[in-house]
């Protein structure tokens, strides 16, 4: 179709609105309220263009465009217009510095940090020189404000952790409240009073962790002046470079951006289109992940024992003195864990590793598990969502955001486990079992389908499925678990509702062959529904596939412990600081870990390593996804990457293949053993390009028998928080209080 | 069926109300018990009369006599004389101010007589809560016409042949509305009534929905049926406790009646309403605000297009009407489109309810056709100024609309000749101004309003709205500087072309149609420091005449800052530093005498010493 603006002949497709229409093609119309993914809300007014033929003047981020329009931008008449509005919205702004004669040369002379309380200028203000309000002002150039200038005088609001509120600098674009009711469901802050009054607030003008605030950081995100802004970030000047980053706190694999000044981390944001984040992110990556670098926990150097004494030592000194211990030892003795925290090529080193020496025993201390990719894109398509066990506002909040865009088309939601969980006013169905009571309940539900007929599945053969769910009686079950009956048939008949259905587990419910994963497993297969497995640590659907690299002798943790107790294993080598392995003490203990923990207290010899944001690596997030990234800080004192760690050791010991170490070698060798890192090979770091685990993991397509005496799933970490050792609840005072809010759980 | 040979109509409406309507009611009840005469006469409660001046009001049918400004205490005379002697009694029937002889029949009335009654047309004459007497009254005569012998379309045709306006402001034409919601496809289908009636000054739609309830009911089902709705809602601002409360029992009357909810008369249409009480905000007036506001949200205007008829309520087609605008559809059906257009002028048929209130002898309601000229109302039926005082401007459209000053009273009131004139018809609001009007302080009493009720969504309105109250009270009160007119008139400017709704695009109209007409007036407060009209308090004093006082300590009482010093039949002075301006004295001084004037200009600067004159208000 075709459209004039300012005299230029242009063509479009779709349905674009005639700002998005104008920036693709170069053509700057000057906006503070509209923002991608939000609803155009039309309320700055600085957009106004005109348009042949119509009265008036109208915004162009709410006016779709047609197709033979002749629109203009710039007249006499706009340009006065645009400049009056800006003026009145700058009278209630302090506006002091932002049409000064002087601004430019003033940084030249006024470039320390401030720590004021107020900001009545820009140069006092943390946002200056990453302010939309300074650029608007620019593009449209206005030099004095022909009104008195008010000053509303408010509180700042400094009672919440991590976000600074001030609204005196607030010029009330919406953007805030748009997102955190569109995007994230949390709607906690909105415009309270109106007139001159109007503002935005929350309920009874509570702090925002009683308003039931999740921290997620979007609002500062969005914020084109310094209203909101992040605390930490606030006294600090801008960085003075970015780099791109995949937060390794979870499984989901955000795209962050990484602002760095001195060596030092400035802030953490989401960048605006992250493949698996789509410019959203959560507390950890967007106001804790900071804290990991420099925390006072870091290991610094290599420690060894001498005397009793764990005391600081070389390199060399530590690999050799590692070394004689791990050899004073016949291989079928040793042992060594895997977490799902090592970035692909960390665990696919500690396979090499485990290979090259000849291991008896190994064991992962974090899920990993196997099921075909998804994109959680694809989630915001379905009609009826099932969550199994999981509180993904608290463990996914990014698949919560996918979610809620489902809700918002009009599709239900389900809570299946032991809850009480976050989002519960969301929830359609809220159906809260008693813990230990999920198989049963599970099998329950199946009978309940097959009795009234409406499975929707074509796959199985449901006599089999009648044979295995023989024993059980839906009520006596939902009696037992502390369920309504009526409840139990609500949920099955959901189940027959809307196509396509989606369940959403964790761990809890993964594979683990005849617990609560299979009754999920059957269950999905009846109903015809997608089971989509989050895992819960950043690489635990890498390590699922990686386990195929390690030798034989895979254990579960507890039968470690056993055996180190019983003397059977006596040489072990701790990953990712042995989380989950405290007070283990074989007789030679070697431990890798970024973060001292009580299992690396106990070690012979400690190496420290580096986080993700410190090292060049790559996960496989939840989805599937193989994301990389090259490194964003160097490693604080002498650290060094896992891999790095591995091949020396491996050096000393004088074992084949660990001479190269670089990342693309090690991705090159990976890709080249296993097909489902074939994309690794050539994979760069922030490719815009889908790269996905090349697994054909089929889902099962027969019904199989539960044993409801079997623990439900791999052993997970007790606490998702936790990383490489790393207890951010512990160390960063405002996620504890975000955490233990009493409000989180009326959300 | 019993046959009373009198009925007692009492005007229950709001106004008459709250001046002891239901008192002097149950008086009536009682002594006419006591005289024995229940089985005669029958006492009713109807909705509001129009002429709100005059209440408490008792009509007396069948003789049409017309009984005004009662009180309990004029009952026994009533019932002695009128009801049962047969003497009606002259003290207390309507007497026109510039005469002595009482006009006994309502008909002769010159403030009824040159009405037109459509919307009105059972107002004073029916029990609101009584839907036998509006059926009695050809009461859903023109929604059965419409559900059984009229197609959706035919319906469409004959309300847009009829020339019908909306009657809340705008003045779309109402049968081109719903043709655009009935040719969308979506489902289901929404109807509005809006009865959010914001403007100060304004009781349009509160009268209608107390008076006749069902009328807008019945126009509801009628257009409904149009645009092919199942659901209803009506929307009315909660301070209308009333309304609320008789359109709630009219509702459920016409459920009862088979008139409303499932299968219609047996015509096989669904359709019901249920009542969405407002909270408070002028701006959900606004059609998209009001929306908002049904859905839970905020009410906050949403940039059109799209439109309601296409995507309003949940997104769904939605038609919108004002009270006023549904009350007309039942007779336009009954009666047929040619009868509605043969009233009122080429481009404005049918007829407008006005509410005529300020300075004016008969305030009250008023139904007029079309076209009817300015001084017909002001002067015939609104009984011109009292106390003989000067017309100064009338404001019309509330605080969207402006003033028409002295010289254009010959123009016809229609949609198109009030807009070229500055003004808007609005909803009907009609504002009387005589001499001792300041209209600075008019248009900063509307700026005001409107920065109040300004939802605070869009910078032009928010800020724009304020910036021009600062300037005008600036003016007010004494501080206005060269320039600043024209300061006024680039924000007015700013705020009209910038501002995303209707409150904000029309928020400037009052200060520039003051501006239009009575420049003169702004200047003379900003140049001269003089308010010509004697109301602006810090350019104003009050001062009492020597020569005329002759010390009778009212005004000396009256003050509320014992501001007036005097002893008996000597003459008191007012102390300049303690006077508030709040003018009791001007009030309490006797006509006769008249010793207490206000002075303004140099001869009130010189009474009033510079530090203690009134900082801005």
């Amino acid at each position: 179709m075709n459209i004039t603006i300012d005299g230029r002949a242009l063509t479009f497709e779709g349905r674009p609105n005639l700002l998005e229409l104008a920036r693709a093609n170069g053509i700057r119309i000057p906006s503070l309220c509209d923002n991608p993914g939000l609803h155009a809300y039309a309320g700055c007014r600085l957009c106004l263009v005109e348009i042949k033929g119509r009265n008036g003047y109208v915004p162009a981020c709410a006016t779709e465009a047609g197709d033979g329009m002749e629109v203009l931008t710039r007249s006499a008449d706009l340009d006065t217009l645009r400049r009056n509005i800006l003026e009145l919205i700058l009278s209630e702004h302090p506006n002091a510095c932002l049409v000064c004669a002087e601004k430019t040369d003033c940084n030249d002379f006024k470039s320390t940090a401030r720590k004021v309380g107020e900001a009545t200028g820009c140069v006092l203000c943390s946002n200056n020189g990453r302010c939309e309000l300074q650029d608007v002002v620019e593009a449209v150039g206005i030099d004095r404000v022909r009104h008195p200038s008010i000053y509303r005088n408010l509180e700042v609001r400094k009672d919440d952790p991590f976000i600074d509120r001030n609204f005196n600098l607030c010029i009330l674009c919406g953007r805030c409240v748009r997102v955190c009711h569109e995007v994230r469901g949390a709607a906690t802050i909105a415009f309270v009073e109106r007139g001159s009054s109007a503002i935005v607030g929350t309920p009874q003008d509570r702090t925002l962790l009683d308003s039931g605030c999740r921290f997620c950081g979007a609002c500062v995100d969005v914020c084109p002046t310094g209203a909101l802004t992040e605390r930490a970030a606030r006294p600090e000047l801008l960085p003075d470079r970015t780099a791109r980053a995949i937060c390794p706190l979870c499984g989901i694999g955000c795209e962050v951006e990484v602002g760095i000044r001195d060596g030092r981390i400035i802030t953490i944001s989401p960048t605006a289109d992250g493949p698996a984040n789509s410019g959203q992110a959560c507390v950890k990556g967007r106001f804790v992940l900071r804290a990991s670098a420099a925390s006072p926990n870091r290991i610094l150097e290599p420690h060894v024992r001498k005397d009793g004494v764990l005391i600081p030592a070389g390199w060399e000194e530590a690999f050799e003195k590692a070394a004689g211990l791990w050899k004073q030892h016949r291989p079928e003795e040793r042992a060594l864990t895997v977490s799902a925290q090592g970035t692909i090529e960390e665990i696919f080193q500690s396979a090499k590793f485990a290979a090259a020496s000849e291991i008896g025993a190994w064991t992962a201390t974090s899920e990993g598990t196997s099921c075909p990719t998804f994109r959680f894109k694809e989630i915001s398509q379905a009609r009826t969502i099932v969550l199994f066990g999981t509180d993904i506002s608290e463990t996914h909040p990014i698949v919560w955001v996918e979610v809620f865009k489902a809700l918002r088309n009009g599709a239900r939601l389900a809570y299946f486990g032991a809850g009480p969980i976050s989002i519960k006013r969301h929830v359609a169905l809220n159906l809260e079992a008693r813990a230990g009571h999920e198989i049963p309940l599970l099998a329950a539900l199946a009978k309940i389908i097959l009795e009234e007929g409406s499975a929707h599945g074509s796959g199985g053969n449901t006599d089999d499925l009648r044979r295995i769910l023989e024993p059980d009686v839906p009520e006596d079950t939902a009696k037992a678990a502390g369920v309504d009956p009526d409840d139990l048939r609500s949920l099955a008949r959901l189940f027959a509702g809307e196509q396509p259905a989606v369940f959403l587990h964790g761990p809890d419910y993964g594979e683990d062959r005849g617990g609560a994963g299979t009754a999920l497993q059957n269950l999905s297969l009846l109903v015809g529904a997608r089971r989509l497995s989050l895992s819960v640590n950043c690489n635990g659907r890498g390590l699922a596939e990686l386990r195929r690299l390690f030798p034989a002798g895979e254990t579960s943790p507890e039968n470690l412990i056993e055996a180190v107790k019983s003397k059977r294993i006596k040489a072990l080598c701790l990953a990712d600081g042995g989380t989950g392995l405290e007070g283990v003490r074989p007789d030679v203990l070697i431990g890798r870990g970024a973060f001292w923990t009580a299992a690396l207290r106990e070690a012979d010899v400690v190496f420290p390593n580096t986080t993700a944001l410190e090292t060049a690596g790559s996960f496989v997030n939840a989805e599937g996804r193989i994301q990389a990234w090259d490194a964003a800080l160097p490693p604080p004192g002498s650290a060094r990457p896992d891999t790095e760690i591995l091949a020396g050791l491996g050096q000393v010991l004088v074992f084949e293949g660990f001479e190269a170490v670089d990342i693309p070698s090690l991705r090159k060798d990976l890709a080249a053993r296993d097909g489902a890192f074939a994309g690794l090979a050539e994979l760069a770091p922030g490719d815009p390009r889908d790269v996905f685990l090349q697994v054909s993991v089929e889902a099962s397509s027969t019904f199989l028998p539960i044993d409801a005496a079997i623990a439900a799933g791999d052993r997970i970490d007790g606490n998702p928080d936790i990383y490489k050792g790393w207890d951010p609840v512990r160390e960063v005072k405002g996620l504890a209080r975000v955490r233990n809010s009493p409000k989180k759980k009326v959300t | 069926m019993k046959h009373h040979r009198a009925h007692l109509l009492v005007c229950a409406g709001t106004g008459c109300v709250s001046c002891g309507a239901f008192d002097v009611k149950t008086a009536l009840e009682k002594e006419i018990e006591r005289r024995g005469l229940a089985d005669e006469i029958l006492v009713v409660a109807t909705g509001c009369n129009g002429f709100c001046e005059k209440g408490p009001i008792v009509l007396v049918r069948p003789d049409d006599i017309f009984y005004q400004k009662l009180s309990i205490d004029d009952i026994p005379l009533l019932v002695e004389e009128h009801l049962v002697k047969g003497r009606p009694v002259a003290r207390l029937m309507y007497t026109p101010p510039a005469d002595t002889k009482p006009v006994p029949k309502m008909a002769d009335i010159e403030f009824f007589r040159h009405q037109r009654l459509i919307v009105l047309r059972n107002r004073g004459r029916i029990d609101p809560e009584k839907i036998e007497e509006y059926i009695a009254y050809d009461g859903y005569q023109g929604m059965a016409k419409a559900l059984t012998e009229m197609t959706p379309e035919e319906i469409i045709a004959e309300i847009s042949a009829s020339g019908l306006r909306g009657r809340g402001g705008a003045g779309f034409p109402t049968g081109k509305k719903w043709d655009l919601c009935r040719t969308e496809n979506a489902s289901p289908k929404y109807l509005i009534c809006n009865g959010d009636e914001g403007d100060p000054g304004a009781f349009m739609d509160r009268s209608v929905l107390e008076a006749d309830p069902h009328a807008v009911l019945e126009g509801m089902v009628i257009g409904a049926r149009a645009i092919g709705a199942a659901r209803g809602f009506i929307y009315i601002r909660n301070e209308y406790p009333l309304a609320i409360q008789r359109l709630d029992i009219a509702i459920r009357r016409a459920r009862e009646f088979g008139l409303l909810g499932e299968n219609i008369l047996g015509s096989g249409f669904d359709f019901d309403v249920e009542i969405v009480r407002g909270a408070g905000a002028f701006v959900s007036g606004e059609e998209t605000a009001l929306i908002a506001s049904i859905e839970g949200q905020r009410a906050a205007p949403r940039q059109r297009p799209p439109y309601p008829a296409q995507s309003g309520l949940w997104g769904q087609p939605t038609t919108i009407n004002n009270v006023e605008t549904w009350a007309n559809v039942p007779s336009i059906i009954r009666r047929g489109a040619a009868w509605f257009a043969g009233l009122g002028t080429e481009t404005s048929k049918g007829t407008k309810v006005f509410s005529l209130v300020g300075k004016i002898n008969n305030t009250g309601l008023v139904e007029v056709p079309m076209g009817i000229r300015l001084d017909e109302i002001v002067n015939n039926i609104g009984g011109g100024i009292p106390g003989g005082r000067k017309f100064k401007a009338i404001q019309i459209g509330g605080p969207s609309g402006g003033c028409i000053p002295a010289e254009l009273l010959d123009l016809p009131v229609d949609y198109e000749s009030l807009t070229k004139a500055g003004a808007m018809m609005g909803s009907g609001g009609m504002i009387v101004m005589d001499e001792d009007t300041c209209m600075v302080d008019i248009a900063l009493y509307f700026l005001r309003f409107t920065q109040e009720e300004s939802c605070g969504k869009c910078a032009p309105c928010r800020i724009g709205t304020r910036r021009m109250a600062e300037i005008l009270a600036g003016i007010a009160a004494g501080e206005g500087r060269p320039g600043d007119i024209e300061k006024l008139e680039e924000l007015a400017w700013t705020v009209k072309r910038g501002s995303l709704c209707g409150l904000g695009q029309t928020a400037p109209n009052p200060v520039l149609s003051t501006l239009r007409y009575f420049r003169e007036e702004y200047r003379a407060h900003i140049e001269d420091k003089t308010c010509p009209a004697r109301v602006c308090k810090n350019l104003i004093a009050f001062a009492i005449d020597p020569d005329k006082c002759v010390g009778c300590l009212l005004c000396l009482k009256a003050c509320p800052v014992n501001a007036i010093t005097g002893e008996r039949k000597k003459v008191h002075v007012i102390d300049q530093a303690l006077c508030i301006k709040c003018g009791a004295c001007f009030t309490a001084c006797p006509v006769k005498i008249g010793a207490v004037s206000k002075l303004t200009g140099e001869k009130g600067r010189a009474l009033v010493p510079e530090a203690t004159r009134a900082t801005t208000s």
